[in-house]
């Protein structure tokens, strides 16, 4: 999860753009992928994004999620296969060949279609959240939401989580670290990773309620839930937001035509 | 709020990757878990459902993830409404509140993913799918995320609560005093005027602060000094108007601040536009992503035009050398950095005082001389200051008075020259120092550490360095933030790996032994104590190590008993780690380490953020420990306390060692 859900300062063209159009870009892109049950069609997306990405100067920024997201992807449709039963059987998870046991849990194409699709779903959705949040300022970000009426408590929430989660990660880095250094060794695996849960979630909960105090009083201190900018220093609409706004309706059209056939 | 949401969303992401992981829904637990301790109106429960329902959607792979945007919502009011309903009558309300807020929640979440896909909106799974068969397959999954997410959010309840002080005693009380006449139009009325000013937390037994009377005029630089415990961050909280407005507790006396009663403020924001404070937590004071950010944050908000903004923003990134780092994200910068940075968005909303609490506590020389350097330009501006600081001699050039607080009490109010006339530095020991290269060893080391080399991607942290460490000694290694010193020590214990070179330790190869191997013969105890205490008593705490390197019980009781006594933490064995001073927490994670009984004892930073009297009682445990044999190996930035009890100091500068002395002939000062 390295590296995921931070503000990048990039000289690129998304950078340049307006936070609105950005999230009508990445709504629209949300309820496509919703809407779609075509795993083409999320695959065109999700090589849009890039695309995309590439132009604003980020798509290393992105590419560096595909293993991560590949081996969710893994877990997801092994899930599918062991609780979903649709379509043809192409094989077993346990072969035919293996002594009594052999020849149990089929995989078929329903489950593998399925799976597919929830996962290209997902790297969608994370994608286009992703190229919002490289390419948007925090304090734009919140403008933002402000104008569409989100209030301000809301909008610094989550703005806070956001801002949180790369620092949350370095702190349960070094709970990892300050656990293996008392020789906890929680073993691998599924068991492992839930046995190591407690001793690193407590500290990092306990740590963060500690953080939390001084950054409420921060907050009300600074007056930022008043948020009462200097209003001309909104970043303008300029060609890239009227071309992004361009690729919105087509996306939109192009939606519609292949959703209703 | 904002940071629990942050750690669902982390371990949400990451739960993913496990199948059995359906039993648990993180974010939830935790929205739970902050609804229950913070107790919302319905207005912001519905917003932390809100968020947490945009975070889920975006990181969910489920079949219709936005239906997260109604289903949080309706768990987060569920979870308020059987909190409030349950809370005075069960002890295990948060398990009730965060069960039925997952059901509800869950169930919210298929009734919405089955409308819309009987209304044909979206498509259905598979070819034999019907409502009752999904019902059917879900529920279970459901109710057993419901168990798993009331089981965490019960189990963090109870530390957590504790942290955030509140409990059925005290609760919601806070008595607040007769308001004072308003003297604010008055340029030359006092910053502060505390008269006959107590305050007792509301778990409190006895006040924190008892009858201040104190008066500080505007444009002062007023030094806080006194031991851990004796009250000078609730001073600084009750200064900032902080215990008045956003704390619980019970208040007698009267506090006016700039002329004006501090109960006449409208709230924590009125107040910022005067006062302005820097907590010694440097990353929970940094809101934004960026630098640059963080200080436009403060100038944004004072109605200035866009160009005196940018000007102002140039002005502010001068004063307080943060140029070059404009566009560095707060994660990535140094403590010393952090602090200069919430100090530079502290003063870009203009406020006439600063209050500083321990800021410096955690940085080195460099970075607290260029905090002073800051702090001496502002009180050249007629700012007022006040600044709490564990090592007064620092500020001894731009400090104009001194208080003392002992007990809750002010013992002392002196001028400066009158505190610094009697105040002795402590001395150091005495011996002579010799380069420890000249000095004939007998014996294998402990620790032998020949040409090491590490990396951080194209960093270098550490370029080529040798040493070796034997029974007995006690060395401290020092230099600045980023010299190297915690990633050599790190090779110690396995939990980096070298480059290249080698280190050996107690005759294994810490680069191919495991780390829980290492620690049974190398122990570190990490700079915050608050990394490793996860239990709730002390006694649970020490045998977790123990445990993990499989001691007899019999034998683990009797060590603690003995480590307990040694780090002067004898009959606390049933207290709650997290609810001990700072200083004893250290203590206790001396004593984690030490009952393992490892060869070698490693220390980053142990005296941190301690005043004197502890971190001198932290090197006296030290001392004792390497006197039993135990190579002991502390971290430092801090001179003076190495001076007076290392025997051995190694300095460290930019990933090389440039000077390593033993003192010979010495003893305690």
């Amino acid at each position: 999860m390295a590296e995921i859900l931070q503000y990048k300062r990039i000289d690129g063209v998304f950078h340049r753009m307006n936070a609105l159009t950005k999230i009508c870009f990445l709504l629209v892109v949300i309820v496509l992928a919703i809407l779609s049950t075509n795993p083409l069609v999320l695959a065109g997306i999700i090589l849009l994004i890039l695309i995309l990405a590439v132009a604003g100067r980020f798509g290393r920024e992105l590419l560096t999620q595909v293993p991560m997201l590949i081996f969710l992807s893994a877990g997801l449709i092994l899930l599918t296969v062991l609780t979903m039963q649709s379509g043809d059987v192409i094989g077993y998870l346990i072969p035919v060949g293996m002594p009594f046991i052999g020849g149990h849990i089929p995989i078929t194409t329903g489950a593998l279609t399925f799976a597919a699709i929830l996962s290209l779903r997902f790297f969608v959705m994370l994608f286009a959240f992703q190229l919002m949040i490289i390419s948007t300022q925090p304090r734009d970000l919140v403008t933002a939401l402000q104008k569409l009426h989100l209030p301000v408590d809301y909008s610094l929430m989550l703005l806070i989580a956001i801002r949180f989660i790369p620092s949350l990660q370095l702190e349960g880095k070094r709970i990892q670290e300050a656990q293996r250094a008392r020789a906890y060794n929680p073993g691998g695996g599924v068991r492992g990773k839930v046995k190591e849960l407690t001793p690193i979630i407590i500290p990092l909960v306990s740590n963060a309620l500690g953080k939390a105090n001084v950054l409420g009083l921060t907050i009300d201190l600074r007056g930022l839930r008043t948020m009462s900018r200097t209003p001309s220093l909104d970043r303008p609409f300029n060609t890239p937001d009227y071309l992004l706004a361009v690729l919105i309706v087509a996306l939109v059209i192009a939606g519609a035509a292949v959703i209703l056939g | 709020m904002g940071i629990l949401l942050a750690i669902g969303a982390i371990l949400r992401y990451l739960l993913n990757i496990i199948p059995t992981a359906i039993v648990s829904n993180p974010i939830i637990a935790l929205y739970c878990l902050a609804i229950i301790l913070i107790r919302p109106n319905v207005r912001d429960t519905i917003g932390i459902g809100i968020v947490a329902g945009i975070i889920s959607a975006l990181i969910s792979h489920s079949i219709f993830p936005p239906a997260n945007l109604i289903s949080e919502p309706l768990g987060a009011l569920v979870c308020m409404a059987l909190y409030s309903a349950t809370r005075k009558h069960i002890p295990v309300a948060p398990t009730v509140a965060t069960f039925g807020a997952t059901l509800v929640s869950g169930f919210t979440f298929i009734a919405v993913s089955i409308v819309v896909i009987a209304s044909g909106f979206i498509s259905a799974p598979g070819e034999g799918f019907t409502v009752g068969t999904f019902i059917i397959a879900v529920s279970p999954v459901i109710v057993l995320t419901a168990i798993a997410n009331a089981v965490i959010a019960q189990v963090l309840y109870i530390p957590s609560a504790k942290i955030l002080m509140r409990g059925a005693k005290g609760e919601d009380v806070q008595v607040r005093p007769e308001m004072m006449k308003d003297e604010s139009e008055d340029p030359h009325t006092p910053a502060f005027r505390f008269t006959g000013f107590s305050y007792t937390y509301p778990q409190g037994t006895k006040p924190a602060l008892t009858d201040i009377t104190l008066t500080i005029p505007q444009g002062e630089c007023v030094l806080v000094n006194g031991t851990t415990g004796a009250g000078k961050t609730t001073f600084c909280l009750a200064a900032a108007g902080i215990l008045c407005h956003e704390y619980e507790g019970t208040m007698n006396g009267t506090l006016s601040l700039f002329g004006r009663d501090v109960n006449g403020y409208e709230d924590m924001g009125d107040i910022g536009r005067k006062i302005g404070v820097v907590f010694d937590d440097a990353d929970a004071q940094l809101i934004f992503t960026t630098v640059e950010e963080e200080i436009l944050s403060g100038l944004e908000n004072r109605g200035l035009q866009p160009e005196e903004v940018k000007t102002r923003l140039e002005d502010m990134l001068a004063f307080t050398s943060l140029t070059d780092l404009r566009h560095r994200p707060p994660h990535t910068l140094s403590g010393g950095q952090k602090q200069r940075v919430s100090l530079a968005a502290t003063l870009a909303s203009g406020t006439e005082c600063v209050i500083l609490d321990e800021a410096t506590a955690e940085l080195d020389t460099a970075a607290t001389e260029s905090i002073v350097a800051i702090l001496a330009k502002l009180k050249d501006a007629g700012k007022t200051i006040i600044v709490v600081e564990q090592k007064p001699r620092e500020l001894e050039s731009i400090a104009d008075r001194v208080i003392t607080i002992k007990d809750g009490r002010l013992v002392k109010d002196e001028t400066a020259e009158e505190f610094f006339a009697t105040y002795i530095d402590e001395t150091e020991i005495r011996g002579e120092m010799m380069d420890t290269t000249s000095i004939v060893r007998q014996g294998e080391p402990r620790v032998a550490v020949q040409n090491l080399v590490h990396t951080y991607g194209e960093a270098r942290a550490l370029s080529g360095v040798s040493l070796d460490i034997y029974p007995g000694e006690l060395v401290a290694i020092i230099g600045e933030n980023g010299s190297g010193k915690t990633t050599l020590v790190k090779h110690f214990n396995g939990l980096l790996r070298p480059t290249s070179g080698t280190v050996t330790v107690c005759g294994m190869n810490a680069a191919d032994e495991r780390v829980t191997h290492l620690a049974q013969k190398a122990g570190l105890v990490f700079q915050n104590p608050d990394t490793m205490l996860f239990e709730d008593t002390v006694e649970r705490e020490m045998l977790f190590g123990m445990k993990n390197i499989g001691i007899d019980p019999a034998d683990a009781q009797e060590r603690i008993k003995d480590v307990l006594g040694m780090v002067g933490l004898g009959g606390r064995s049933s207290q709650f780690p997290r609810a001990m001073s700072r200083g004893e927490r250290q203590r206790l994670a001396i004593a984690c380490v030490v009952a393992m009984k490892p060869d070698v004892i490693i220390l980053d930073e142990p005296t941190t953020g301690l005043d004197p009297e502890e971190a001198d009682r932290i090197m006296d445990i030290l001392r004792s420990l390497s006197g039993a044999g135990h190579s002991v190996i502390m971290v430092s930035h801090d001179l003076s306390i190495v001076k007076r009890h290392a025997q051995r100091i190694i300095r460290m500068d930019n990933g090389i060692i440039t000077s390593d002395r033993t003192r010979i002939n010495g003893g305690a000062a």
